[in-house]
């Protein structure tokens, strides 16, 4: 028989302490706590892991990533490194719009390794030039498929104008959260 | 795993069924791991108050945990929490925030300068490349709320095993023979609610009795012990500890419990490397073959070598390092300096008044030898007044 996890995948930020059984009114069989220390699990032990595991989950990045650019060739970023909450099977498409300037989009509703699917709803990217030549980043949201989340996030890599930057590394971490 | 027939406690196993100690203490040691989460993430328009557009935080989940988004001028934005949370489980913590990263929005260069100013509110300014003030969206990333947890707060701990009494739950055999021993008088289908239902509550019933009989038999020692700990806190004079969670106590006690009742230098050895485990470095037992006439360094003796008067021990007699113990231990580096001062001044303090002779007398130093894998400061530091904030 197949598990499906209560709740809902992390990304989507609605897990509470519930989720996990964690409950104000949880309470031992009988009321008499464990009954060997040593063994045994007692309520109170187990609602503290399901209360850090909510709290823990809410801020954990949606993403974490590392392209390079391939502006010289007029050519996608290539992805260098990759991980995700859902397993990093990877976004969509990595497309490049102008010289530093690129849109990630993944899939509007990705699925947990259980194949639960939720909508990811993008707060922002932190991104930073790597290498030798200084640089900032700016990021924006885009909501491709008008469903009122963002899947998307366009980067803009600039320079501080010391140096131009060619085909720049940019390191990424996406954070999701909900809209206010 | 918390059927019915198994209610909470959590009884850990090795089993497919259910949960192992090794699996569970997998589990702790992870969840205390995230302690370095950030605290929130948020975004809005820094220049423009109450623009928040998108937020989450480990307070929880919901609006009520949001910041307040102000602004003092353009490019200006002020993100100021209140001063403390109640948690979903109604726990309450005060908001501090120990660092923050900003990322300045949009799609022309800007940089955004964050500023904590007090440990509920940051600053963020956001300028062009030139400096010059400019309005538009932010990210931070806030670090610093979680408290911190280790593994006792979810009853994890070294000594962990699994059980050996209910592997299957008590209440299944019961509910087993209570199938068996009714008989065909009665309906022994399971989907007969009212049959099942009277044998699934008297199972219970008796394996709540069962499960008492056990607590008590585990009770009896303060390694198994639960409910009765405050008993055995109270038998061994174990001091109170503010945020000692269940678990290390029990593991204190058992450790007060269990330890030999001697006094010669193994079993002493023995039990300060059991109290501070990766903490001892050595322990220095100073000459004592040397003839009398021919006293070790140091020695403080009347007439000879008087040393200060704080060591002289009144009637005549001067301390010496003959009759002096000094436990070497590494720096607190990754201890909290409450713990480790309660480790070193409350626990081997009272080990060692407890186990060495009356004649003797103990410090505990830091530095000492490069046997901690560190230079050592190229001096014994024997009888001393020195505190742990002179030595570092």
């Amino acid at each position: 028989m197949t598990i499906t996890p209560a709740g809902y995948p992390p990304w989507r930020r609605l897990n509470t302490p519930a989720t996990y059984g964690a409950t104000a009114n949880k309470k031992n069989y009988g009321g008499i706590g464990a009954i060997n220390g040593q063994t045994d699990i007692d309520v109170t032990e187990y609602v503290a892991m399901g209360r850090d595991v909510a709290a823990a989950q809410n801020t954990a990045p949606w993403a974490t990533l590392r392209v390079k650019l391939n502006d010289s060739t007029t050519s996608n970023p290539t992805l260098l490194e990759y991980s995700d909450m859902a397993g990093g099977v990877g976004p969509v498409s990595i497309v490049r719009n102008a010289d530093n300037d690129f849109t990630i989009t993944w899939t509007a509703e990705p699925a947990d390794p259980f194949g639960v699917t939720a909508p990811i709803n993008i707060l922002g990217a932190r991104a930073s030039v790597n290498g030798s030549t200084p640089g900032v980043c700016t990021d924006e949201r885009l909501d491709t498929n008008v469903d009122g989340n963002y899947e998307a996030v366009r980067i803009y890599a600039h320079d501080l104008g010391v140096a131009t930057l060619t085909d720049p590394e940019i390191s990424i971490v996406v954070q999701v959260g909900q809209s206010v | 795993m918390f059927g019915a027939l198994a209610p909470l406690p959590l009884r850990l196993v090795a089993h497919k069924d259910t949960v192992s100690a090794g699996q569970h203490a997998a589990a702790a040691r992870d969840v205390q791991a995230f302690r370095t989460v950030d605290f929130a993430v948020l975004r809005f328009t820094a220049g423009t108050a109450d623009s928040l557009s998108c937020f989450t935080s480990t307070l929880g989940i919901g609006l009520q945990y949001r910041p307040a988004i102000s602004t003092s001028g353009t490019g200006v934005g002020i993100a100021t929490f209140l001063a403390g949370y109640q948690d979903a489980m109604d726990g309450w913590a005060l908001t501090k925030i120990i660092g923050v990263d900003a990322q300045a929005g949009g799609a022309t260069a800007a940089v955004a300068t964050p500023e904590i100013t007090s440990p509920t509110s940051v600053t963020v300014r956001r300028t062009n490349v030139s400096g010059t003030a400019v309005s538009g969206e932010v990210t931070l990333t806030l670090t610093g709320r979680f408290e911190p947890r280790r593994i006792g707060h979810y009853g994890a701990a070294l000594d962990k095993k699994d059980t050996v009494t209910e592997q299957v739950p008590f209440a299944y055999w019961y509910y087993r023979e209570l199938q068996a021993g009714r008989g065909s008088a009665f309906q022994r289908r399971t989907d007969n609610l009212y049959v099942h239902g009277e044998n699934f509550a008297i199972a219970r019933a008796c394996a709540f009795q069962h499960r008492q009989s056990e607590a008590l038999s585990a009770n009896s020692t303060a390694r198994t012990a639960f409910a009765r700990l405050p008993r055995y806190q109270r038998d061994f004079a174990l001091p109170y500890r503010e945020g000692e969670t269940t678990q290390e106590l029990r593991q204190r006690a058992a450790a007060f419990e269990e330890a030999p009742r001697r006094n010669d230098r193994a079993i002493i050895e023995g039990q300060l490397e059991t109290l501070l485990g990766r903490l001892l470095v050595k322990v220095w037992w100073f000459d004592q073959s040397t003839a009398l006439s021919a006293s070790p360094t140091p020695t403080f003796w009347p007439g000879v070598n008087p040393g200060p008067t704080a060591y002289d021990l009144g009637g005549g007699a001067w301390m010496s390092a003959r009759a002096h113990v000094v436990v070497e231990v590494l720096p607190p580096s990754d201890v909290e300096l409450r713990r480790y001062l309660e480790l070193l001044n409350g626990d081997m303090f009272r080990l060692l008044s407890d186990r060495l002779p009356d004649d003797m007398t103990f410090d505990w130093s830091v530095g000492l030898s490069a046997e901690d894998g560190q230079a050592g400061d190229g001096f014994l530091l024997d009888i001393s007044d020195m505190d742990f904030v002179g030595m570092t």
